[in-house]
This record gives C-alpha cells, structure tokens and sequence, in this order.
C-alpha cells in the first residue's frame, strides 16, 4: 500500500512540475508527457481508495473524504480532457489533488467504524454528486484564473510580448470550461443538495437543521445558481462567470476543509 | 547584337490608387503586347494592386520605352499624359536589381509581406503560358525567385513579419478558440485592412463582409476576397453576427459608439468580440474597450510592435539589399557569356568552312600525287593557304578601317597584337 500512495504523490508532484516547465518554457508537448504520468498516479489513487473502502474497519472519515476530493478531482479533469484540449491546467489540478491526498494522511489517526446509516443510497449520491460538482467548480476556477491573467493582458495592452508565444489556449476555450464546470456542475450540486437533505429526513427526522455547513452550503447553492442562471438564461461570457465562479471555488474550499474539521457540525471529520 | 532588359511601370509609392485602377492589366495579357510591337522579343506584366510593371527585352532601340507606353495607354484606353508623372522606367542592371526587390518583397508596401513572390510567378506562369518569354526573361524571373528565396531564408525580413496584421491575427487567436468558426468584417477599405483581412482569410477565418459607404467599391473588394458586400446602412446589424471587425473609414467622428455597443453585445448574447482600429482619425469610441467581452486594439495599441519590427526590418533590408547587388552581378556574368556564346560558335563554324574548302582542293591534289615527296609539298600548301585565308579576315579589317572608316587605328592594331600574342 505504501507504494501505491508513493507513486501517487511522486506522480502528481512530477505532473505538475513537468506542466509548470511546459508552461515557462512555451512547450507544449511536455503537458503531454505530464498528463500520462498524472494518469499513471491516478490508477494508483484509484487502487489506495478502492483498499481503503474494502478494509472499512480503517476507514477514518477525513483520511476517506479528502482522498476522495483528490480522486473526483482528477477523474473528471481527465475526462474533460477527451473533449476540450485542457492539459494546462494541470498546473492547477494536480497540486490540488496532491494537497487532498496528503492531507488525506494528516487529517485523523483515529479509525472509526462506518455507521450503517451511512451505506444508504441517499447517501451515496450526496457524497458523489457533491464532489463531482466540486471537482467541476475547481477546474472551472482553474480556467477562469487563466482567463482573468489573459483578458488582463489583452485588455491593458501594455506588454504585447505575449503576442509573440502562441499557446495552446484562448479566451473563448477558457470560457468553454467554465460554461461546461456550471452547466454541468450546478444540476450535481443541486442534486447532491437535495439528496443530503432526504438523507437528513430518513435518517434524523427533520430535513434542515441549521447546521453552520448547511447554512454554508445554502449560501454556496444560491451564488451557483444565479451562476447557472445568468450564464444559460441572459449568456454570460467571459470575465463576471469567470469571478463568480472564483468566488464560489473559494466558499467551497472554506466550507471543506475549514468548517469540517474545526467546526462543530454533524459533517464534521472529528 | 547585345539585348537589353527594360523594366516600366507604376507602385504605390510612386502612384495614387485611382491611376493604378485605371492601368492595371487585368485582363490584357503579354501576348497583346507583343502582338502590337514586333520589335520585343520576350514580355513579362505584372500587375496586382499595388503594382502594375511591365518587364521586357528587346535590342537597343532609343523610343522601345515610349511605344511600350503608348500600347498600353491605348490597350488600358486611357491618356498618355495621366500615367507619365508616376512612371518609373529602369534598364539592364537597374531593371535587374529592381525586379529582385520587388520578388524579394523589398518595395512592398509592407516590407517581407510574401504575397508578392505569389502573384509574380503567376505573372510569370501567364506569361510563359503565352509563350512570351525566351531564354533571358526566363533565366531572370528563375532566377528573381531564388534570389527571393535566399533574401528569405538568410534574413529576417519575412520572419518577422510582426505587422499590423501580423498582431491582429495573434490577436484573435488569443481570443477565439477556433477562426474557422468566425466571421470577420472590413468597415471601409484601405490598403493596411486589406492586408489584416487577407491575414486573417489565411488564418482560417470562415468568412469576410466588407461594408463599404459606396456599395460599389465594397463589391469590388469582395471579388478578391471572396466575400459578402454590404451597404453601410446594414452595419450594426452585421456587428450583430460578426465577430472580428476591423475598420478603416475616412469618417471624421466615430461611427460604433459605446452605448451602440452596448446593446449590440447583449444582443450577441455576449459573445466575444474584437475590433481592430486603424482608421485616423478612430472609427470605433475607445470606451467600447470597456465592455466586457469586447477587446479594441487601434493603430496607437500596436505601435509598439509595429515600432520595433519596422526597425528591424530597415536594418534586414539593407543585408538583402546586399544580397540583391551580389545577384545582380551573377546574372550579368551570365548575361554577357550568353552573347559571347553565339560569337565563339559562329567564330569556329567560320574557321572550319574555311577548313573544308581547303581540305576538298588539297585532297584533289593528293589524289594525283604518287609519291611521298609530292604529298609533303601539297600538304605544306594546304597549311599555307590555310592560314592565309584565316589572317586575311584580321588583316582585311585592318586595312578597311583605316582606309575607308578613316579612323584611328592604332586601337584595332592593339587590339589584335593582344590577340595573337605579337
């Protein structure tokens, strides 16, 4: 096990080395190269995460969830890569990734039995959507970093050496991403929303119970889903999805990894 | 007798574009050149919309320049007297030198833009296909596109080709994820948008709409660029669809307003939008860079680039134009072994006829003789007649010049004691 968990760190860690290279030194076939090797890491994340379910008697909830994060994160960054050229941002993705995964190993020494309650389908789909709608927000947060470095460029045309290194991005790509990250992750989040409040209902009798995640993650929903509105019912493009989407990634990332493990909430990793 | 090359025409430096319009040779071709003027033995025309020269070669003849001219005022069916201020004429090693420059792209309105190189081997194809050029025109013109190709690959000139245009396709490559799917949009038409245009077309952009305040001119335009032309009164409609507008009128006061904007880009539903400004003074209200989604770039946002490459490129320009007098010369050592060629072969055909004659008579005499004795002495008369025969042609000339020409002489009898080692 320890090797698997070697290699996903080494492999990461390389990933985002070789994609910040690529990106210095304007090469884009090192993205590639760096991609493959990411890949390579995530079978292995995969096979410690796959163990790590198996032999539940050492599951302990923070080492699950944020490996967990690392694993969502990359699936869906490697499955958004077979239908928009995103090798770039890699150089955001994998050390995020990496960042779950050790701290994965940090969080908590203490295992504790998984609670029947917690086998439930209800629950299955609050946790999985929840975190694929998450992993999309940070790609989509990813992009729109890029997107706001680029439309600063071009818009304060001041330094026109950049226009000498053609690369592999534009604003409009840039843009797609977010559009796919919101159209895609705003219906997940919901239904992981509402699915944690079923769970709620069946299993502690009353759906809302002003828990401060909760209340968090209301807020969260609300910001998304004026998101979701403007950019598909009025067509928002380019910088205020961009923005809003930074904001949500970064309300999203407090309420993980702040309020879970140092609040008293029943989503608490303690 | 010696051939010269003459080279006349017009460009945009030393002509306005309304006297290139009117004398461009679209559809005359060589072929009615020569038909008209027997005394030019190969033509080449050149005409684009920047320039229209025509190269030719003919013996000396003092007024060749002047009937050229006068074929093609009555070919274009206009008056002499309109073209003559903007004419430039060139001949032998200035024609040479100048015709490598353009091919070269050196007189190009924007320096190291490739086009030219284009459009002269079509020139060329025409003319070849009209069967209007001959050994000279043709070794000139190979050799015109390899002396392009060096300027090319031994200079920078075409590689940086950081140009206006140059930077408003990097542009909107940064912007758009894929030109092919975007439309752009000439708003009136100077050379410089034509250019940007053009770039664009080759970048893959899926269509160009000129809009144009004469309809006429813009349909004009759209022939060459194989676009749409639309009146201007249509323009905040097109802006609507279009996505990369790049305008150049000779409007006094901005024609696409912030607030005009505004609602055109909601109507787009915010798609992103790039205008390119190179009109003077602007077209476009500097506020629409405000917008978002809206990216504007006028001729001032490009200077920089525009600046630097120009330095550059003087100073490539002058390596090429070295390159250019070194080919200059290695054509006119061709050009000279060309006519002394004929004259060594005309040369020795003389000796051996005079050879022959000789051969014939002395072999009579052989035929008789009967023994070794006799053969000696026909053989000693035949070397004797021989040579009597060849110095005769020397000395007769000689002898001629100074009776019946009365001229100096002692140059031609230096002349041929330097010959003959005397």
């Amino acid at each position: 096990m320890i090797y698997f968990n070697a290699i996903v760190v080494i492999s990461y860690l390389l990933g985002f080395i070789l994609c910040l290279i690529a990106l210095i030194k304007n090469k884009e076939k090192l993205n590639n190269v760096s991609l493959y090797i990411i890949f390579l890491g995530y079978i292995c994340h995969t096979i410690v995460l796959f163990f790590t379910i198996k032999n539940d008697a050492f599951l302990s909830k923070g080492q699950f969830y944020f490996g967990l994060a690392g694993w969502s994160l990359i699936l869906l960054f490697l499955v958004m890569i077979v239908k928009i050229r995103i090798q770039f941002l890699s150089i955001i993705i994998s050390p995020l990734a990496l960042l779950f995964f050790i701290i994965s190993f940090f969080i908590t020494k203490k295992v504790l039995p998984v609670p029947k309650i917690m086998g439930s389908l209800w629950f299955g789909t609050h946790i999985l959507c929840l975190f694929f709608a998450i992993s999309l927000i940070t790609i989509g947060f990813g992009a729109s970093v890029f997107y706001l470095y680029i439309h600063k460029q071009i818009k304060n045309k001041t330094n026109q050496k950049f226009l000498k290194e053609s690369k592999g991005y534009s604003l409009e790509l840039l843009d797609k991403i977010n559009h796919y990250a919101v159209v895609i992750g705003f219906p997940l989040f919901t239904i992981g929303v509402l699915s944690g409040f079923i769970w709620a209902r069946f299993t502690w009798n009353k759906i809302f119970s002003f828990d401060i995640k909760e209340v968090w993650s209301i807020i969260v929903w609300i910001l998304f889903a004026y998101l979701f509105h403007q950019r598909v019912a009025i067509g928002w493009k380019g910088k205020k999805p961009a923005v809003l989407i930074c904001w949500i990634f970064l309300l999203s990332l407090m309420s993980f990894v702040i309020i879970n493990s140092f609040f008293p909430t029943h989503h608490s990793f303690r | 007798m010696v051939k010269h090359i003459y080279l006349i025409g017009i460009n945009h430096k030393s002509a306005p574009v309304e006297i290139r319009e009117k004398f461009a040779l679209n559809t005359i071709t060589p072929r009615d050149f020569i038909d008209k003027l027997t005394e030019v033995d190969e033509i080449v025309c050149l005409s684009t919309c920047n320039r229209v020269e025509i190269i030719f070669v003919t013996k000396e003849n003092l007024n060749i320049e002047d009937k050229v001219i006068d074929v093609w005022c009555s070919l274009c069916k206009q008056d002499k007297k309109m073209i003559l201020p903007y004419l430039y004429r060139y001949k032998d090693r200035e024609a040479v030198s100048h015709i490598f420059a353009v091919a070269s792209s050196l007189d190009s309105m924007v320096v190291g833009e490739p086009q030219i190189l284009g459009q002269l081997k079509d020139a060329y194809k025409a003319a070849v296909e009209l069967k209007t050029t001959k050994s000279i025109l043709n070794r000139l013109m190979h050799r015109a596109f390899s002396v392009a190709k060096r300027i090319r690959t031994e200079t920078k000139i075409s590689h940086s080709a950081v140009s206006i245009s140059y930077a408003a396709v990097e542009l909107a490559k940064r912007i758009f994820a894929d030109l092919n799917t975007k439309y752009a949009m000439l708003i009136g038409a100077g050379e410089m948008a034509e250019l940007a245009a053009m770039h664009l077309k080759n970048a893959g952009v899926k269509d160009i709409y000129l809009v144009n305040r004469t309809l006429e001119r813009a349909k004009e335009l759209a022939k060459r660029f194989n676009g749409k032309a639309y009146p201007l009164s249509e323009l905040f409609e097109m802006l609507v669809s279009v996505d990369i507008v790049i305008s150049s009128t000779g409007a006094q006061h901005t024609i696409i307003n912030y607030n005009d904007m505004k609602e055109i880009i909601k109507k787009r539903k915010y798609r992103p939008m790039f205008f390119i400004d190179i009109a003077v003074p602007r077209d476009i209200d500097p506020d629409v860079n405000n917008l978002d989604n809206v990216y504007l770039y006028d001729i001032d946002d490009l200077k920089d680039v525009v600046q630097e490459n120009l330095e550059k490129r003087s100073r490539e320009a002058e390596i090429a134009r070295c390159i250019i007098n070194e080919e200059v010369e290695k054509f006119y050592i061709w050009l000279k072994a060309l006519s002394l060629d004929p004259t060594i072969k005309d040369l020795l055909a003389k000796m051996d006829e005079i050879a022959k004659k000789e051969i014939k008579k002395s072999l009579k005499n052989i035929n008789n003789c009967s023994d070794k004795e006799e053969i000696k002495k026909a053989m000693e008369i035949l070397a004797r007649s021989l040579v009597r025969k060849m110095s005769h042609y020397p000395i007769m000339f000689l002898k001629n010049k100074a009776k019946r020409d009365r001229v100096d002489v002692r140059e031609y009898i230096s002349l041929i004691r330097d010959i003959f080692e005397l």
